[in-house]
């Protein structure tokens, strides 16, 4: 890890000042992805902002029945808040079933968004990498690819996401709200990663001088029978190979309500807007669920090693559908 | 060079430290405690857990200058029914995990304690959880142990919640 | 050197032995509660820290190197590549006349070359006065280099396989009869084949090493599971006195076969040390485990296997390929446990290998019979179930009374006997063949059965045992601890021999400075040491007999050892005899020892 300088924010207005003005500067939270990058040398900040002092770790209610979120809320507090528990069991359980219990005691809610790829060869400095430097081509495309994209991808990359907080606020229509000395900007969070294209280094629509300050749930009534259901080479502490965050509310046997997003298919938490078109109004059976999914997955593409998520997409949603359906939500 | 103040074990350090310096590096490095182990310097083996104001963290993805003004406990400063409790239950064979896994551990009935469900708590809502086997190797999932002492740990684990 | 604490419970001798019986381990406080010092946490003033350059190429040539940047940067010592490294000896050869030799990995001589044999070979280590200050200064290192075509695809490389050869352990091949005849008549048969990946051994910790010189005397802690081989290596290597080098190594986080030889962490490290004057450490990244340190070799398997119509094997083939590096790797057994299994009228065991520009394989538990012994019996499953025979009773029917290759007699070979006890105790009856029959609530479930073979090794273990008249025991031998127990082990082994409280033994362990002991690998440690322990508290109980019958007041007078129980601190017959501590304490001796 190269030397860098310092810097404790002791308020937002500081923080945005301090980026803003100090070249090659990055906000640190948690820690727990950027000291890593920091440490493969991927990231080379010249200074470190330290933002863990702000006053962002607030979970407040808001008049219309949403959730606040502060950016500062550590992953641990937040999955285990009972409002988001009751009101938002598929984030809780999203957030859960993330990492490790120390990771998650560490990791802040901005910094889960902002999480880097872990794609391998992002990481080793004598791969080719579009993302970590522009132009060099795309190792994974023919190489070890099991755990990339099968939507979204194109030739430049085929890095997924490794968020699965992301997957269930996608599915939530969460706001992410940010700051800079410029003021404040709210951003869907479905609009908040970027997919590759050819610019894969162009991850978020954050601006370089831009702090997360807030994340907002809108109040969702189908949010209350949600689940998370991620399927991963071991039972824990493992990334998805896929994903799936699914609300449902069913009356007299047909679907009124569906929310649904895949993690672990795509460089940004998948909404699956297809799929909800689709059973909007269809009778809530198995049938409906595998059409749904089967029009979803439709545009996917696998690679060498991965195109098993297509199907196993298709049939993960289908059975956190039928779950749902049968136990009902998570909370 | 960054003069951090970190309180360890009850006691004040002060120590001047580049901020590169992970909290990990400075306790072994600089503190002279190596009870903390490095098995990955990457957040993956959970070998370097310790507490900080109570709560587990991995101690090699920070940076030590972020702890000033913070409570640390590390594995020197245990004093816990656990650590006897892995003797008798042999929750250990070459020792390198076990400091991690002891201080997670102590974490971990904490959270549990306060309430906290995991990825497996079947209802998420309810106040408290059963702490079964199943729901300590969920919690403990970010503790490796190559030797294979998981049982050995489970049981020394489950002796002391009960 | 390590040290059992001191222990609080009460001295007495139970009814019983020790061994069998359940024990804390004596280094149990030291690791529960963050004591037990490993092989980067011994303090030295002065201490320097290093971190290695890897080659990214496979095969090729070092150009040139840029160490400006890497020198410029803070807190840095030295840059040492091909260029400016001092020459040190080539390794020698693997000879078992210089069992030492087996250790050796890798016949590169690091930082002596400036070839690259594979990616991930060190090319540079840095040495700084910060532990940051070495790795960012490693990254700094500028190599150019001329790249080789190479061969690293172990798949795509399997049609230059070339046969594997004979060791004066194990044969390459071996051939009984004319087994792919026998298998093309026979009445059923199955031929499969299997592949196994590469594997790691991933010891939580990872391989690092503190060196200090003095003049050429070097002081060496180093997580290994060879004190004494790595020593000798180290003096061939360096050119000194063998008697000069201390290694030191009472606690070893994990080993699987991954710290039994010598990698050139070890050696650069040292080197680091001898440049420049200062203690030096150095700790691998988990990437520089993977990149330096070998793992077990992939393997692609055949197995064919011809019977009769009531199951009696007529034809058993076992063939493999594995890898060995061009640079250095082990030959892995595959086949060792085919040729002694199963009674076939016909075997054919055949091991073949491919010659990779790859990092140096090396043992990784149950070296070669653990993958080998997975493709046997899952092929004698298979055949079980396309004979509708049960898989055990197949195994019985074709269990051999004699050694199948060469009808030697078996010393002790209790398998029918096992499978009947393993069969009545997991209630095997209750199992139904069929894939997918058998349910639990919502879960499939499945019994299965399978054999392990694993040879059982001895090697020479140094021990001496010396008796105290405080009745305190010292047990010293150069063996290691990484997890398998082996001073909690060791004394009970000697308690029971002597009949002392466990407590009064003391085992010290893990140093070069002890009698030499075993290494710690093919799971012979243990069993090595044992015997010498034993066989020196034999000597010793004989040599204190000896000092009671000096006088005529001893209860001990006439009797013969053979006649005599060690209990109780001392030897008795009957209710006749006499404490250790009562006949040192008569003879005014402080302690009675004894060297095997």
């Amino acid at each position: 890890m190269k030397s860098f300088a310092y810097v404790s924010a002791p308020d937002v207005e500081a923080a945005v000042r301090a980026i803003s003005t100090e070249p090659n500067a990055k906000f640190l939270g948690g820690g727990t992805n950027l000291v890593d990058l920091m440490r493969e040398e991927v990231e080379a900040p010249d200074t470190i902002i330290d933002i863990t002092r702000l006053p962002l770790t607030d979970i407040v209610e808001l008049p219309d029945g949403g959730l606040r979120v502060g950016a500062l809320v550590r992953n641990s507090h937040l999955a285990a808040n009972q409002l988001i528990r009751s009101r938002y069991p598929l984030l809780s359980q999203a957030i859960l079933t993330g990492a490790s219990a120390q990771l998650r005691n560490m990791a802040t809610v901005g910094g889960n968004l902002l999480q880097r790829t872990r794609c391998f060869y992002f990481y080793d400095s004598t791969s080719a990498c579009n993302k970590r430097e522009p132009g060099t081509g795309c190792d994974a495309i023919g190489g070890f690819n099991r755990n990339h994209a099968v939507l979204g991808g194109s030739a430049s990359c085929i890095a997924t996401h490794p968020s699965d907080m992301a997957v269930a606020l996608a599915a939530l229509d969460a706001v992410i709200e940010v700051e800079s000395v410029r003021g404040v900007r709210r951003i869907p969070l479905v609009e908040f990663h970027q997919l590759p294209g050819e610019t894969p280094d162009v991850e978020t629509a954050l601006a370089a001088d831009e702090l997360i300050t807030a994340v907002e749930l809108p109040a969702l009534p189908v949010a209350a029978t949600s689940r998370y259901r991620k399927v991963r080479d071991r039972a824990s502490y493992a990334f998805a190979l896929v994903s799936v965050a699914a609300a449902l509310e069913v009356e007299d046997g047909h679907i009124t309500a569906i929310r649904l997003a895949l993690g672990g298919v795509a460089a940004k938490p998948w909404r699956a807007y297809e799929a909800e078109r689709l059973l909007q109004g269809t009778p809530a059976n198995e049938e409906s669920f595998r059409k749904a999914a089967a029009a979803e997955l439709a545009p996917a593409s696998g690679q060498s090693q991965n195109a098993f998520k297509i199907e196993l997409a298709q049939r993960t949603i289908v059975a956190t559908l039928n779950q749902l359906l049968t136990d009902g939500g998570a909370a | 060079m960054v003069e951090v103040r970190i309180r360890v074990n009850g006691t004040t350090e002060v120590v001047d430290l580049e901020p590169r310096v992970s909290l990990l590096d400075a306790l072994r490095e600089q503190l002279g405690l190596t009870g903390t182990k490095k098995g990955c310097n990457q957040g993956a083996c959970g070998a370097c857990t310790v507490l900080v104001d109570g709560e587990r963290i991995n101690s090699c993805l920070t940076l030590a200058v972020q702890y000033s003004g913070r409570e640390i406990t590390t594995i020197e400063g245990v004093d816990h029914p656990l650590q006897a409790a892995f003797v008798k239950n042999d929750g250990f064979q070459c020792g390198y995990c076990t400091s991690g896994q002891i201080c997670s551990a102590i974490g971990m009935l904490a959270e549990h304690d306060a309430g906290m469900p995991s990825a497996v708590t079947e209802h998420l809502c309810a106040p408290e959880t059963e702490l079964s086997n199943g729901e300590i190797r969920e919690r403990m999932s970010g503790n490796l142990c190559r030797c294979g002492a998981y049982n050995g740990i489970a049981d020394s684990i489950q002796e002391v919640a009960r | 050197m390590t040290q059992a604490p001191v222990r609080t419970e009460p001295k007495t001798t139970p009814a019983g032995p020790y061994v069998g019986r359940p024990m804390d381990r004596v280094d149990g406080v030291a690791k529960t509660t963050g004591e037990a010092k490993f092989s980067a946490e011994y303090p030295y003033p002065d201490i320097a820290h290093a971190a290695l350059v890897h080659a990214p190429i496979a095969r090729g040539r070092i150009t040139g190197v840029d160490s400006a940047a890497a020198l410029a940067a803070r807190g840095v010592l030295a840059v040492i590549t091909h260029e400016n490294a001092p020459a040190m000896k080539p390794s020698p050869s693997a000879s078992m006349l210089n069992m030492e030799t087996m250790a050796v990995s890798s016949s590169v001589t690091f930082l002596n070359t400036d070839e690259v044999h594979w990616n991930g070979q060190p090319v540079a280590i840095v040495v700084a006065d910060t532990l940051e200050g070495a790795q960012h200064a490693a990254s700094l290192v500028k190599l150019s280099y001329d790249e080789l075509p190479s061969t690293v695809d172990f798949t795509a490389a399997l049609p230059t396989a070339f046969p594997q050869k004979s060791s004066m352990i194990s044969p390459g091949s071996a051939k009984k009869g004319d087994a792919e005849t026998a298998l093309a008549a026979a009445a059923v048969s199955v031929d499969l084949d299997y592949t196994t990946p590469m594997h790691n051994h991933n010891a939580i910790e990872p391989h690092a090493t503190t060196a200090f010189w003095d003049g050429d005397k070097l002081t060496i802690h180093e997580g290994t599971q060879n004190v004494d081989w790595t020593r000798k290596l180290l003096a061939s290597k360096f050119d000194v006195p063998v008697e000069g080098i201390r290694v030191i190594a009472p606690f070893v986080g994990g080993g699987f076969g991954g710290k039994a030889m010598l990698w050139a962490g070890t050696i650069l490290t040292a080197l680091a040390a001898r440049v420049t004057g200062r203690p030096v450490r150095m700790m691998l990244t988990r990437e520089g485990v993977y990149r330096t340190v070998g793992g077990r070799t992939p393997s692609t398997q055949r197995v064919a296997l011809g019977a009769d119509a009531d199951g009696h094997l007529t034809a058993l083939i076992h063939t493999c390929v594995t890898q060995i590096g061009n640079a250095g790797g082990s030959a892995e057994q595959v086949t060792s446990q085919s040729r002694h299994l199963y009674d076939a009228a016909n075997i054919l065991t055949e091991q073949k290998q491919v010659a990779l520009d790859a990092l140096a394989n090396t043992a990784m538990r149950a070296p070669g019979e653990s993958i080998g012994t997975y493709a046997l019996e899952a092929s004698v499953d298979e055949l079980a179930y396309k004979l509708g025979v049960d898989p055990i009773e197949l195994r019985m029917r074709n269990e051999p009374a004699k050694n199948p290759m060469d009808g030697k007699k078996f010393s002790h070979r209790m398998l029918r006997e096992a499978y009947a006890l393993g069969a009545e105790k997991f209630d095997w009856a209750r199992r139904t063949p069929e894939p997918g029959s058998m349910r639990d609530g919502k879960w499939l479930v499945g019994m299965g059965v399978a054999t392990a073979f694993h040879p059982a090794w001895q090697f020479n273990a140094n021990v001496t045992v010396r008796l105290s008249v405080d009745g305190g025991v010292l047990v010293r031998c150069g063996f290691h601890e990484m997890g398998m127990g082996g001073a909690t082990a060791q004394g009970q082994i000697a308690a029971d021999a002597l009949g002392v409280p466990f407590e009064s033994v003391r085992v010290e362990y893990g140093d070069t400075e002890l009698p030499i002991g075993p290494g710690a690998g093919g799971s012979m440690q243990t069993a090595s040491v044992a015997n010498s322990v034993i066989a020196a508290c034999e000597k010793l109980k004989k040599s204190v007999l000896t000092l009671a019958k000096k006088s005529s007041e001893s209860p001990l007078k006439g009797l013969k050892l053979a006649e005599l129980k060690a209990r109780d601190g001392g030897l008795y017959q009957s209710g006749a005899g006499e404490t250790y501590v009562s006949i040192l304490s008569r003879a005014g001796r402080p302690s009675v020892g004894s060297v095997r």
